[in-house]
């Protein structure tokens, strides 16, 4: 192929050292990206959407993140590629989240224009909005007092799992525990409904 | 029976264990054990599909707003600690709230009579989940859903109960859904052609990303690249809109701003064609030849000033070595030409003479797209 072609020598990638790695490694620095790439980009993704709430920005943190992770001065000193590869997207992910208030309560218009990005549901093969929000509300009112307090603080209320911990004088693992509860108690209500034979993939 | 019991027990414990990940992802650090744990429950798709359900019910939680908080008395009435599913829970409630009446504490003492309240309570709860059931309106989604699915390379063709057929391309997933007054396909990734029976009482209905499209009966391609999804209509007409729930917020921003609104739907004939971003935003219509759109079926992937970026992530459903594009400058690159599906490596190796790229091959399975430049 292309690369077999070209001696590496003649054209030296600064972005790109293969030279970061002692030759001993078979693997060069762009493969072991590749295969990080390859193997965990999905995973990756996912951890991003769960903090950011929208695929397309969750898509570009991680695009970014391995933008910085070629351009690395010596990645022969990050011996835990991987673990470097999650850190910064979350970083990066952080930032964006701080970014984003800060905007928010300085210009009402990007407010009401990020608001309007997150708060667009997509649909579970056919579910209109409506109806899933009406089977989310009617799950919510199920749970028990505390997990749905600590639930509603946490997603509506917008408070930080230790802000919720605090205000209900609880652990913080206790409120994860609630909060993970809650979700599940709510998705289960929704596959009730959608597969009565229990699963069709 | 027996196994349609288990596989909703272990939908069941994967639903938890997705809720469990989502909010630990969200709200700590993790350390690289987390991250191998995370890599490996992640790595099985049904574990994916729990994941990305539970996102997106996190999501549409947004909407809750208004509901209130539970009172102080129910709060000092409840004792869940949250160490097993609300479910679980919810069936000690309920027989906590008969053994306090004295009448039913008698029951729960003697086994035969106890016995005989669990059948009740069963056949109650039976008749509960039917009652809600009926409840939910007709073309609520509790009609069985079929999955194909090809692989990379590969093309299938789906014919269909009532005449309707899908062409799928390569690495391409739609799951099928057929009620009385709705049919119903999610194109989860990939590219399709669809032939539609006509029936007007059934509006056949895509959905691809953040955007829906609907025809009666008609043809028409749809190719999704990631988030982004391209229409194309070779027969007939459909009507392409987007999924974004109705927000008042955005409405007032947009009244305050100079800005328009995008169009929420758009109709399309035959020669047109529409493309939608991840957010559902809706682009120009634009002329295309239908020829050109589903040229994929016989062995030609034909673009026209398309961007690289779409280009590839195209590509690389049929190509078994994966390409990837090291910077944004060369996802921007506009493309216009054919690439045969089984000249991938041709179409790659004539790249640097259109474009000032380097074409560098890292492994058996991946090649990297750069800017010259850049260097």
């Amino acid at each position: 192929m292309q690369g077999d072609q070209q001696p590496q020598d003649l054209d030296p990638a600064p972005d790109l050292p293969a030279s970061g790695v002692s030759p001993a490694n078979d693997e060069s620095y762009g493969e072991r990206v590749a295969r990080l790439f390859r193997e965990h980009n999905d995973s990756l993704v996912r951890v991003l959407r769960a903090r950011l709430n929208s695929p397309q920005e969750a898509t570009e943190v991680a695009q970014e993140a391995y933008v910085r992770l070629l351009r690395l001065d010596r990645p022969g000193e990050v011996s835990f590629l991987q673990a470097y590869l999650f850190k910064t997207a979350i970083n990066l992910a952080n930032d964006r989240l701080k970014h984003k208030v800060r905007k928010a309560h300085l210009d009402p218009l990007v407010f009401f224009e990020t608001e309007a990005e997150t708060a667009s549901p997509s649909p579970d093969q056919g579910v209109c909005a409506q109806q899933e929000l009406e089977l989310i509300r009617r799950a919510v009112e199920e749970l028990p007092a505390k997990c749905r307090k600590a639930f509603l603080l946490h997603k509506v209320h917008e408070l930080s799992v230790e802000e919720t911990a605090a205000r209900m004088s609880l652990n913080p693992r206790v409120i994860r525990r609630y909060v993970a509860r809650a979700l599940a108690h709510c998705q289960k209500s929704l596959e009730c409904r959608s597969s009565p034979t229990g699963g069709t993939k | 029976m027996t196994s349609a019991t288990e596989e909703r027990a272990a939908l069941e414990l994967r639903i938890e264990e997705a809720a469990q990940w989502f909010v630990q992802l969200r709200s700590t650090n993790m350390s690289a054990d987390d991250i191998e744990r995370w890599n490996d429950w992640s790595k099985i798709v049904a574990n994916q599909q729990a994941f990305d359900a539970i996102t997106r019910r996190w999501q549409s939680a947004d909407a809750l707003g208004n509901m209130p908080l539970p009172t102080l008395a129910e709060l000092e009435a409840d004792d869940y600690d949250g160490s097993l599913p609300v479910s679980s829970q919810r069936v000690r409630d309920s027989s906590q709230i008969h053994r306090k009446t004295g009448a039913f504490f008698s029951i729960w003492r003697s086994p035969r009579k106890s016995l005989a309240a669990a059948a009740a309570l069963a056949a109650f709860s039976t008749w509960l989940v039917f009652w809600l059931g009926e409840r939910s309106p007709a073309d609520f989604i509790g009609d069985p859903v079929e999955v194909h699915e090809t692989a990379a390379g590969q093309h299938r063709k789906l014919e269909l109960s009532d005449g309707s057929s899908i062409d799928l391309g390569a690495k391409t997933s739609v799951s099928v859904s057929y009620a009385a007054n709705r049919r119903t396909v999610v194109l989860d990734r990939g590219e399709a052609l669809f032939h539609v029976a006509h029936d007007r009482q059934r509006p056949f209905v895509v959905v691809a990303g953040q955007g829906a499209i609907t025809a009666v009966g008609t043809a028409f391609n749809v190719r999704r690249d990631d988030d982004r999804v391209v229409v194309s209509v070779t027969e007939g007409k459909v009507t392409v809109a987007q999924q974004r729930a109705f927000s008042p917020r955005r409405e007032i921003a947009a009244a305050f701003s100079a800005s328009k609104l995008p169009p929420v739907s758009t109709t399309l004939a035959r020669g047109q064609q529409v493309a939608y971003d991840g957010r559902g935003e809706l682009g120009a219509v634009q002329r295309a030849d239908p020829d050109i759109a589903t040229a994929w079926r016989d062995g030609r992937l034909q673009y026209r000033n398309e961007p690289l970026k779409y280009v590839v992530i195209d590509i690389n459903r049929y190509s078994r070595r994966q390409i990837m594009l090291g910077d944004r400058s060369t996802e921007e690159l506009v493309f216009t030409g054919t690439v045969f599906q089984d000249q991938i490596d041709e179409w790659l190796r004539g790249l640097e003479d259109i474009f000032p790229v380097q074409v560098t091959q890292t492994d058996n399975d991946h090649i990297f797209l750069q800017s010259r430049q850049a260097r």
